[in-house]
């Protein structure tokens, strides 16, 4: 069995699913054919482009949490905040996502760059609900966004909030430096999810920090379930560690021990 | 099954491990790969490139399985001698590495040739994501609407394209019919059931990037997408065969 996450939902606004168009159901569809079991949705955090408005993210957080109550067996959620919003917002969404709606973690993309001080009162929510953060990160040589955050920032984020679990994104696109980063920090995790099926990586990871330090995720639907699984099957490590990132890390974060 | 790109040897960004041939095809065997194009990777950055090629065609001289494929740089005198003496039926380029445009003169003589002696020209469109590449060496995306114009300005040349990205998949198979493609760097939700849901699946063919990619991602990609049994064969095998004689 398997979990993933890191999943967003199929392209499209909240508003244009029906009961019999809701097409979350193609995640899942697709996803069981290789085991995955279950899918932690980050919402479709680009939909509104880099710099979402407070309306923006709450019809996105609408749409995970519709997911998660249709289909609690398949979906869990977090929660999608700009940390530029409003700071009396940010709280009453946590608040509404975390503590009402019973989303696990909260998730951050590249509105504001980690190291900012309009962190802070997200970090403080996170750790009040003692809720994981997963942060969109990358090493890019191009193509870098304006405020997009590197394991270098996640590693000044991590030493400012050790009490906080911290999930890096995007192993691949961290690399080998972006290990290396957050190394010191235990209470940084990394996902496996999106960019190219690098190997030797994945080894590497499971190396230097160890595999209770990974957890497997896609990046459906801008990425294929299948590709993103076999750099997990594929990598050289023992079957225990394999267990440990492709289902145990994440059923004891999200409590779905019970799978 | 018959993977059209996989390289041999070392690459400075990257621990590509294998130190040997049998190490190598050990592996793509125990994932079902029972015959390859292989290149080396040496060649790419190799001021000589035939040097690490004629090490390479060495060791492979009597596999059965592998088949190598030598790099040719038509910026240098030597192409040609490359071409004839070669074993297999294709070349493959790096533009984009050797700092050419595929519609320069001398890549355009050289298509001439390939196309008239009936060698396919591999083109590697890329060996990394461009944002992962070394800070220090960047090296040009190749402009798709340039390939496609040199696909048709010479159409009776055959010409797979590796380590293309899904949005370029579609624009270079919709473009011309010479065109074919591998699967390495293609990825988006069921990529290859929506991939064959809207081309034809008979100029696509399995390749692994192996050993840049972990190679059961690939196949996982394959094994796993809701496609027919005769697609599936297509791309796993029989388009390869069609494509290039010594796979058959």
């Amino acid at each position: 069995m398997i979990i993933d996450i890191h999943a967003h939902y199929p392209f499209g606004r909240a508003s244009e699913f029906s009961e019999n168009n809701w097409k979350p159901c193609e995640l899942v569809k697709a996803a069981g054919k290789i085991n995955i079991v279950h899918i932690c949705l980050l919402g479709d955090v680009l939909r509104y482009g880099y710099y979402p408005t407070e309306e923006q993210i709450r019809e996105t957080n609408d749409f995970t949490v519709d997911c998660i109550r249709k289909d609690p067996g398949h979906f869990s959620g977090f929660c999608f905040l700009n940390p530029d919003n409003n700071p009396e917002f940010i709280i009453s969404e946590i608040d509404r996502c975390i503590r009402d709606e019973k989303c696990k973690g909260i998730k951050l993309e590249v509105s504001v760059n980690c190291r900012s001080p309009k962190l802070d009162i997200i970090m403080e929510k996170a750790r009040e609900y003692n809720c994981p953060v997963l942060h969109h990160t990358w090493y890019k040589s191009i193509d870098k966004t304006e405020f997009e955050s590197d394991p270098s920032d996640i590693a000044y984020l991590a030493k400012r909030h050790p009490k906080v679990r911290i999930i890096m994104a995007h192993l691949s696109g961290c690399g080998r430096r972006g290990i290396l980063d957050v190394k010191p920090f235990e209470n940084v995790y990394v996902d496996t999810s999106g960019s190219q099926a690098v190997a030797g990586i994945i080894e590497y990871a499971v190396e230097k920090l160890g595999a209770a330090r990974i957890f497997f995720g896609s990046d459906a639907p801008c990425r294929d379930f299948y590709t993103q699984v076999g750099r997990i099957t594929g990598a050289d490590i023992s079957s225990a560690d394999r267990e440990k990132i492709l289902f145990k890390n994440a059923a004891d974060l999200l409590n779905l021990r019970s799978l | 099954m018959i993977d059209v790109n996989v390289h041999y040897g070392n690459w400075p960004f990257q621990d590509l491990g294998f130190k040997s041939i049998d190490m190598l095809q050990k592996h793509l065997s125990e994932n079902g790969i029972t015959k390859a194009l292989i290149y080396s990777a040496d060649a790419i950055f190799a001021e000589d490139h035939s040097i690490p090629d004629a090490k390479l065609a060495a060791e492979l001289k009597n596999n059965g399985s592998f088949i190598h494929v030598p790099a040719v740089n038509p910026l240098y005198k030597n192409w040609m001698k490359i071409v004839s003496s070669s074993k297999s039926d294709a070349v493959i380029v790096y533009p984009n590495f050797h700092k050419y445009e595929l519609l320069s003169a001398e890549n355009c003589e050289m298509a001439e040739y390939l196309s008239g002696h009936n060698i396919t020209q591999i083109i590697s469109l890329r060996i990394e994501d461009e944002r992962a590449q070394h800070p220090s060496c960047l090296i040009p995306r190749i402009k798709i609407e340039n390939l496609i114009e040199f696909a048709k300005k010479f159409p009776e040349l055959r010409i797979l394209c590796l380590n293309a990205y899904y949005g370029e998949i579609e624009a270079l198979l919709k473009s011309t019919l010479n065109i074919s493609v591998d699967i390495a760097f293609a990825e988006k939700f069921n990529t290859l059931e929506k991939l064959t849901g809207v081309m034809p699946a008979d100029r696509i063919l399995f390749g692994s990037h192996t050993p840049f990619f972990y190679t059961a991602a690939n196949i996982c990609k394959l094994k796993y997408a809701d496609i027919s049994s005769a697609v599936y064969e297509l791309i796993s095998e029989k388009n390869a065969s069609n494509l290039f004689s010594k796979l058959r």
